[in-house]
């Protein structure tokens, strides 16, 4: 069975305004969706931002980079697909969670640990596509 | 996000209302460094009005712990939303930011 069209379908410039617009529109996403647990809606909006962010923060380049992302529910699952058009980016595997005293880098950390599916692919010749996948507790 | 902040006696309170993410988390640790400068180093971070933390958020905490230490203060955090704490056990941050049930009595141990 084909998954059903996104519930949030958003694009635009990547910069931290989008993923502050991506946050109102899940939070409008859950809003209509009360039945979904708030902790499964709480994680995977945390996972679907820090992927977002995470564009965001390694686009500091001279073209601007756009980004796409999907969001759907199902009866079982939440779903979303975060794709941009920059370089394809070098994932070298989720490493652990830092020490406590780190100021940075758990965003990718705490995503994987929050998803049941984590996938990267890196579009030829340019291009990313994350997909996310949390199932419903 | 919103902040207030609230000097008591031996220490001050910052409550964070809304979102603690990348965009925002700047200003908090500025708010954080400002009250530090101010000879304030005992802080009590207030999440009761916090509805979501990103890793960035995270990490703007551990700095300002960071910043109250170095001062010869502390930072502690109060009325964590349970989803946050979830976030804090995740990241084992819950071993170093000891969460408070209110802001107003978490420095009472001293």
């Amino acid at each position: 069975m084909s998954d059903p069209e996104p519930s949030v379908r958003l694009e635009g410039v990547a910069d931290l305004r989008f993923v502050d617009a991506l946050l109102d529109e899940l939070d409008r996403l859950w809003g209509r969706h009360p039945e979904l647990g708030a902790e499964d809606a709480y994680l995977f909006t945390l996972a679907v931002a820090e992927v977002a962010t995470n564009v965001v923060q390694h686009s500091g380049g001279e073209r601007e980079v756009r980004l796409l992302v999907r969001v759907t529910v199902t009866e079982t699952r939440l779903l979303a697909t975060v794709q941009d058009d920059a370089a394809p980016f070098r994932m070298e595997g989720i490493g652990p969670m830092p020490d406590a005293g780190s100021e940075s880098g758990r965003g990718l950390a705490l995503t994987d640990a929050v998803l049941d599916e984590f996938t990267h692919a890196a579009g030829s010749p340019s291009g990313n596509t994350w997909s996310l996948a949390r199932a419903r507790r | 996000m919103n902040l207030t902040t609230e000097a008591t006696t031996g220490f001050a309170i910052i409550r964070v209302s809304g979102r603690l993410t990348a965009s925002s988390a700047p200003a908090l640790r500025a708010e954080v460094q400002e009250v530090v400068a101010g000879g304030v180093a005992r802080i009590v971070v207030d999440l009761g009005g916090t509805t979501f933390v990103d890793s960035s958020g995270l990490g703007t905490l551990i700095g300002a712990l960071k910043t109250t230490r170095v001062a010869g203060g502390d930072l502690r955090i109060a009325a964590v939303p349970d989803t946050v704490r979830t976030v804090l056990r995740l990241t084992s941050l819950d071993r170093v930011l000891r969460a408070h049930d209110r802001a107003e009595t978490a420095f009472q141990d001293e």
